[in-house]
């Protein structure tokens, strides 16, 4: 489904990723791990666009997509939520939830200035999909408030949303639980299983190490740009490598 | 749905009023103000939709004003077209300028695209003095044509009040359109992140492209109709002047809403001229003023008014916190 072939990316001469290769297969959810530094959320950036790799190569189902802008990488159906919460806060829940899904109705940018019928059915179906999404995750009630005044766990619920709004087939999370109440995060996680059983792939980054070992069929360890160790998250926990990463010697 | 009934009664109320005006204004002196506040309408439109809805800030829009109004007194003049070809031709001529402007600079920082439209601000106007070939210079263009509307000349300032009228309200109903559909949404997700607004796949350089662009269109048009109106223009069109009155008209009437952004235009139009504040003392009073507004009300009088109404309706509003 993803395949990244050699991806190296130097800043300043810092090499943040060093000949990473893997693939990630449709329909499992695969764990991004490593300490901080380790180039995780730099691969995340070259994976969608934001950051052009020095040398290697991605492919999304086949396609190369190495030199695509974030933009047309994201209409192919790979959606990514942020380390850092990102809404547009002074838009409302809704508004966010439509801008989100608007581009992928596949319309020119000055389309539907006029509301004829054809752009009064597609605002329905962005409208019903918001819907729908904010009452599977059990936020239905803030539809009409501004993004920027939820609160904090429900700012990352709206971000799930937000990225599920295209009906992606590959989401790439970048910690979704990271500071997130346990009782959110069951839910959170139990939701990312349902869609992940719905037919969407999944790679993930995340710190909680119970969260990955209980998602995850597979985990990826960066470490100072390098893969250092993959496979089940309970055979990479064991390794040698994995652990001096982490630990230290 | 009765909040929106009464936002809507309270605008066609104003536009009411607006229509009657010349009815009890008799006064030439007062007929100017009024027509030049609707010019002033469409020009703060063009700036709001670049800094109030796409976050950039632009000090372009008297480059495109006097773009416009350079295109449409030389039309007129030189090839005798009537006064509504001027105008388009005017639009297309600042969105032409604006698209060719905006290609380069919409691709540097925020920063950098300040500088590039103040320079092209001032590159503009030293063109329209420089190449007296063209615009005669510093001399100017004088005995433009008045508009004429199916084969009458408009004369008089109530014509032209009702004239330029119309145009205002088209502009005014295009912007609204234009806000409330998907590209008005896309521009907003400039403003507020554009990073997230290209992980959605929306193409922001292409959004920020077309709001530039368009916002030159209005300013040339409000140009066009400054030009005919006035029938006499020279560089000074493409003052700085014009700039700092906008910039406290879309600031204080509440940058990215319409109606805040019109009332602020109206509002300090009027104000300043009818107290008869020396031109001079003005600026500076404008600049104290703008200081003032921005660290007490930053989100302008439609942010005013808004947040006074949020905190009258709080009580009955839902638990929001807290998940």
């Amino acid at each position: 489904m993803l395949e990244i072939r050699g991806l190296t990316k130097h800043f300043l001469g810092v090499p943040a990723l060093q000949d990473v290769s893997f693939t990630v297969e449709r329909g499992e959810i695969a764990g991004l791990i490593g300490p901080n530094g380790s180039g995780k959320t730099t691969l995340f950036d070259c994976v969608t666009g934001f950051l052009t790799p020095d040398r290697g190569k991605m492919f999304y189902e086949g396609r190369d997509i190495t030199s695509l802008t974030p933009h047309a990488i994201a209409r192919l159906g790979l959606s990514r939520i942020f380390q850092q919460v990102r809404t547009f806060p002074r838009l409302t829940v809704m508004e966010n939830l439509r801008a989100a899904g608007q581009a992928h109705q596949g319309l020119r940018i000055t389309g539907g200035l006029l509301p004829t019928k054809r752009i009064r059915r597609l605002d329905q179906a962005l409208d019903e999909r918001a819907m729908e999404l904010l009452s599977a995750l059990g936020i239905p009630g803030v539809a009409g408030l501004l993004a920027g005044i939820l609160s904090y766990g429900q700012q990352k619920l709206l971000e799930i949303a937000m990225a599920l709004m295209p009906r992606p087939s590959l989401l790439l999370l970048d910690e979704p639980v990271a500071g997130v109440n346990p009782t959110l995060i069951e839910t959170i996680k139990g939701y990312l299983k349902q869609l992940n059983k719905e037919g969407i792939t999944f790679l993930i980054i995340e710190h909680n190490l119970e969260v990955v070992m209980d998602l995850c069929c597979r985990v990826f360890v960066l470490h100072s740009g390098e893969l250092i160790a993959h496979g089940p998250p309970a055979v990479v926990q064991e390794d040698e490598r994995v652990l001096e990463a982490y630990f230290g010697r | 749905m009765t909040d929106s009934r009464s936002h809507w009664l309270i605008i066609l109320s104003a536009i009411a009023v607006a229509l009657l005006l010349p009815i009890v204004v008799r006064s030439n002196y007062l007929l100017h103000i009024m027509i030049m506040t609707e010019i002033y309408v469409i020009l703060a439109l063009s700036l709001n939709l670049v800094l109030g809805y796409a976050g950039l800030l632009s000090l372009a829009p008297p480059a495109f004003f006097g773009i416009g109004a350079y295109t449409s007194a030389l039309l007129a003049l030189r090839l005798h077209l009537p006064f509504w070809i001027d105008m388009a031709a005017a639009g297309v001529g600042g969105l032409v300028f604006a698209a060719a402007i905006g290609i380069p600079s919409l691709r540097l920082s925020r920063h950098s695209f300040v500088i590039v439209t103040l320079s092209f601000t001032l590159l503009a106007q030293l063109v329209a003095t420089k190449w007296t070939g063209l615009t005669r210079g510093a001399m100017g263009l004088p005995g433009i044509p008045p508009a004429t509307v199916v084969g009458i000349a408009v004369l008089g300032k109530v014509a032209w009040y009702y004239l330029i009228m119309s145009i205002t309200l088209a502009s005014l109903g295009f912007f609204t359109l234009l806000v409330r559909a998907r590209l008005g949404r896309a521009i907003l997700t400039v403003r507020e992140d554009e990073i997230l607004a290209q992980a959605a796949g929306i193409n922001t350089w292409r959004v920020k492209l077309h709001t530039f662009a368009i916002s030159g269109f209005l300013g040339g048009v409000a140009g066009s109709c400054y030009a005919h109106y006035i029938t006499f223009i020279d560089p000074s069109v493409f003052d700085f002047y014009y700039m700092e009155n906008l910039l406290i008209m879309v600031i204080l009437g509440g940058s990215g809403t319409v109606w805040g952004v019109v009332a602020g235009a109206v509002i300090f139009n009027m104000i300043p001229e009818l107290l008869r504040i020396h031109p001079e003392l003005r600026t500076f009073l404008y600049g104290i003023v703008l200081l003032v507004a921005v660290s007490a009300a930053p989100e302008g009088l439609a942010g005013w008014v808004g947040a006074r109404r949020v905190r009258q309706s709080q009580g009955s509003s839902p638990e929001v916190r807290g998940a």
